[in-house]
């Protein structure tokens, strides 16, 4: 039996560029994520370069199948299933970001990057490159620069003692507005 | 310094290995599918992810406190964790 006719036989699909196409959207949800998966790394978030990638890219792959000849092509009601399966899945991982402890909950942030995480994915996957670059970009200045604004908003002379949910007093490189970039 | 390991110990572990088992469902899912550039994609780029990203994440979060902070993902009980190769036992 020939390879392709195995292939066939098996439902496999070798159609090469096809299989170009969806590893580009792959790297690019692994790309357009990266900012934010490097900032959270550097301020010693739970979460950070690999998880944040993964993500992307998984819900990617998620729509991507949807999307194919024997997938749910054509069938808005079933992507719209999809869809939900992905935001409630991720949820859960982002809640593994989010730390009480006693009146204060830490890592809401991060677990709300991670969520957008998953957005991105499906919009490269939808082939809305706009709105994946735009989440990218939104999503990377929001967590790299509201962090002072963040202080100021609550009081300038109390921003050492409140340092936002986010932030961890008992980290030693948590101090500064670079979080956990060290020397 | 104990405070920092208090940080440490509060800190979440198994968020990458939480990733990696979603997107090998979806991996799982492609193959179903047939659609194989996809699951060969998403086992490339999670197998370097985990792979090799841990020296990139230890840079991440700077070189000369890298030894004493192992990462969130990584398990200081772990005797097979203390290298870069991570679970890679001898």
């Amino acid at each position: 039996m020939e390879t392709s006719s195995l292939a066939a036989g098996l439902g496999f699909d070798l159609d090469f560029e096809r299989f170009a196409t969806q590893m580009v959207k792959l790297l690019l949800a692994y790309a357009f994520c990266f900012p934010m998966a490097w900032d959270r790394e550097q301020r010693n978030r739970s979460l950070g370069l690999r998880t944040f990638p993964l993500v992307a890219v998984a819900s990617c792959a998620f729509v991507l199948v949807g999307q194919s000849d024997h997938g749910l092509a054509g069938e808005p009601q079933a992507m719209s299933r999809v869809l939900q399966g992905i935001i409630a899945g991720v949820g859960f991982l982002g809640g593994g970001a989010i730390v009480k402890q006693g009146m204060t909950v830490r890592g809401a942030a991060t677990a709300a990057a991670v969520w957008l995480t998953a957005a991105l994915g499906v919009a490269v996957a939808d082939g809305e490159l706009g709105i994946a670059a735009g989440l990218g970009a939104i999503g990377f200045g929001t967590l790299r620069w509201l962090g002072p604004l963040k202080r100021r908003a609550v009081g300038g002379a109390s921003g050492a003692d409140r340092d936002g949910p986010d932030r961890d007093p008992l980290d030693p490189a948590a101090g500064s507005d670079r979080g956990g970039r060290r020397a | 310094m104990i405070s920092g390991a208090r940080a440490r110990a509060r800190r979440t572990r198994g968020a990458a290995t939480a990733a990696a088992v979603w997107l090998t469902a979806a991996l799982g899912v492609a193959v179903a599918d047939g659609e194989l550039g996809i699951a060969a994609g998403l086992g490339a780029i999670g197998f370097g992810t985990l792979r090799w990203l841990g020296p990139l994440k230890r840079r991440a979060v700077g070189g000369a406190s890298g030894a004493g902070r192992d990462g969130p993902d990584r398990d200081p009980l772990d005797p097979a964790a203390g290298s870069d190769r991570g679970g890679r036992r001898a």
